[in-house]
């Protein structure tokens, strides 16, 4: 990687000397390579909006096989993204795997790691954001309907059953699920540090971008602990208990969510500007621009979420 | 006396230390440039490296990377933007008038406030319930209607933090013709982050339910929160609203300026009375 040797060379020249793992820098450079290579190389005539290549399968023609085996390719990816939420345990893991990778998180100085220890966690990593960034709208559909049925059903057991509304009721929450999902994917987008050009000519540093299906995606995959509080509301009438779950149902959507939104932040494409100066050595010591903005995307996602808790306690 | 807003002689802005504005993209229509530090991410360059590190925002206004210029802040920005706004009757510095705003406090402050109102409504309502002991399935609460009253406080509240004010930014501008005229989502912003005043009116509420016995009582309450909420937001975006008035129009003579500011100050606090009144119809019961 020779634009990296280059990059490399001028962290030296930028006054702050380099940390004595140098190929923990490279490691991370190579993982942004990985992230999004077109623009690193060339981030000048890189469209405004950053684009990962999202590859659903990149196998064989995926016509002549059996239907069975595109089943089973969905579902062990439904599977497997349902089991990252419901066991979020495994996602601080690998968020903690990815801060080391990329040189974030606590790191003793003398921490020197081996060449294969790196390469493996870097591969781990790429693992786990290739996942992340596989989409797909099972989710979305299944737990947006099946959210919707639950509100359904609790909403025409405490109203007057003489008219029968049932069906406007469901059309109204389906339609509020899903246009809050969306208002919550357009505003990771838009407050999600993508690298921008300056006015120079360069670009800033940024996170790469996420598309809106994936951002719908992961807000719907996150969304189903809540559905879950929703279901258990169905069979519990007392007030004061429906309360206790649905908090805690919601503080695991939140955790989840955020974790996520971790990981991703971590892909960083480092700017590059025409004299080359590049910061690497700040930024990362207060953290990647994407962690200063989680706030910003997590808190739209609990009032959202916060709503429809709130809804299944009171009706 | 030179404008004061006419900054394009001005090389030289005097900021506060711990400033966090972000470099100030004037809108397409102006032609007003402003050469502020930039921010955020480019914070540890140091300054001399300043002037090339502004970002543009490439793309047209089709593409979505063209609104990210209204979302471009960190979460310290937003919550100094708040705490700037927490006191009504500060004054803001001159040239907060030409920044373009932010538009990510617009939209989730006003979410906030609808939530918080109906949260804090249904508390009351739950509280109310307990306290007389009415079981389930009584008839009080059969009828209450969630869904109606959250779809018509979004569309209230949405509407009127961005209908009145582009309203006023367009009498501003093609009506009374003001040259160097603040940008529209400066506007918004401002309207929105002075509402974050109606959020103690709305956790006071939350009492209403232990008054569910003495109706005076709580028809008190209920007056109380309003109008606390109404003056304190209104207070905010009124002064702040003066003061950019009384810039604009210092330079029409007295008579013609204390008309212009008379109308234009009388409207705004009607539409801000209107809005109150629909809110307390929405959350607290009817009129």
């Amino acid at each position: 990687m020779d634009l990296g040797a280059s990059a490399n060379a001028g962290v030296g020249a930028g006054g702050t000397p380099p940390p004595p793992t140098a190929s923990g820098l490279s490691g991370f450079m190579n993982f942004a390579n990985f992230a999004n290579p077109q623009s690193y190389i060339d981030p000048l005539l890189q469209d405004s909006n950053v684009e990962v290549r999202e590859h659903q399968f990149t196998g064989g023609n995926t016509l002549d096989e059996s239907v069975l085996t595109t089943l089973h390719r969905d579902l062990v990816s439904i599977t497997d993204k349902l089991l990252s939420i419901l066991w979020p345990m495994r996602l601080r893991q690998k968020l903690q795997v990815l801060e080391r990778v990329s040189g974030l998180g606590s790191r003793t100085s003398g921490d020197i790691e081996e060449e294969g220890d790196i390469d493996s966690s870097r591969d781990y990593s790429k693992e786990t954001i290739r996942k992340i960034l596989d989409w797909d709208l099972w989710g979305p559909l299944v737990i947006n309907l099946g959210f919707s049925l639950v509100i359904t059903h609790l909403q025409t057991r405490t109203l007057d059953s003489s008219e029968d509304r049932s069906s406007s009721i469901f059309s109204a929450a389906f339609t509020l699920i899903w246009a809050s999902l969306a208002v919550l994917s357009l505003n990771i987008q838009l407050v999600w540090p993508v690298k921008q050009q300056t006015e120079s000519g360069g670009t800033t540093s940024g996170v790469i971008g996420l598309s809106f299906f994936q951002c719908i995606s992961i807000l719907s995959y996150t969304l189903f602990p809540v559905m879950l509080g929703g279901v258990i509301c169905i069979f519990i009438h007392l007030k004061f208990i429906r309360i206790i779950i649905n908090t805690v149902m919601l503080s695991w959507s939140l955790l989840c969510s955020w974790l996520i939104l971790a990981i991703i932040s971590n892909c960083r494409i480092p700017g590059a500007t025409s004299e080359l100066i590049y910061n690497s050595m700040t930024e990362r010591d207060q953290g990647t621009a994407g962690d200063k903005r989680i706030f910003l995307m997590i808190y739209p996602i609990l009032l959202v979420y916060g709503l429809f808790s709130w809804l299944c306690v009171i009706l | 006396m030179s404008d004061p807003f006419n900054i394009d002689n001005d090389d030289l802005i005097i900021q506060s230390d711990n400033d966090q504005q972000k470099s100030a993209f004037p809108e397409p229509m102006q032609d007003v440039t402003i050469d502020s530090s930039s921010h955020g991410i480019n914070n540890s360059i140091d300054s001399s490296e300043r002037r090339g590190h502004q970002k543009t925002f490439t793309g047209g206004p089709f593409s979505l990377n063209y609104y990210r210029k209204y979302f471009d802040l960190n979460t310290k920005d937003f919550f100094a933007n708040c705490w700037k706004s927490l006191n009504p009757f500060t004054k803001l510095d001159q040239y907060e008038f030409q920044q373009v705003g932010d538009l990510y406090g617009p939209v989730w402050i006003t979410a906030t406030l609808i939530f918080l109102l109906f949260f804090c409504n249904s508390v009351a309502q739950i509280i109310t319930s307990w306290l007389l002991n009415k079981s389930e399935d009584d008839t009080e609460t059969l009828h209450i209607n969630y869904f109606k009253i959250l779809l018509s406080s979004i569309n209230l509240l949405y509407g009127y933090i961005f209908i009145v004010p582009l309203l006023l930014w367009a009498v501003l501008r093609f009506y009374f013709k003001v040259v160097n005229v603040i940008p529209v989502t400066k506007l918004i912003s401002m309207y929105s982050y002075s509402n974050i005043l109606w959020i103690p009116a709305a956790l006071l509420s939350v009492f209403r339910g232990l008054l569910a016995n003495h109706n005076s009582l709580d028809a008190a309450l209920k007056w109380l929160c309003i109008v606390m909420g109404s003056i304190l937001s209104g207070a905010g975006i009124l002064v702040r609203l003066h003061q950019y008035f009384s810039v604009i129009f210092g330079s029409e003579s007295e008579q013609d300026s204390k008309k212009h500011l008379g109308v234009l100050m009388g409207a705004l606090i009607l539409a801000h009375v209107g809005f109150s009144l629909g809110v307390k119809m929405c959350f607290f019961g009817k009129l």
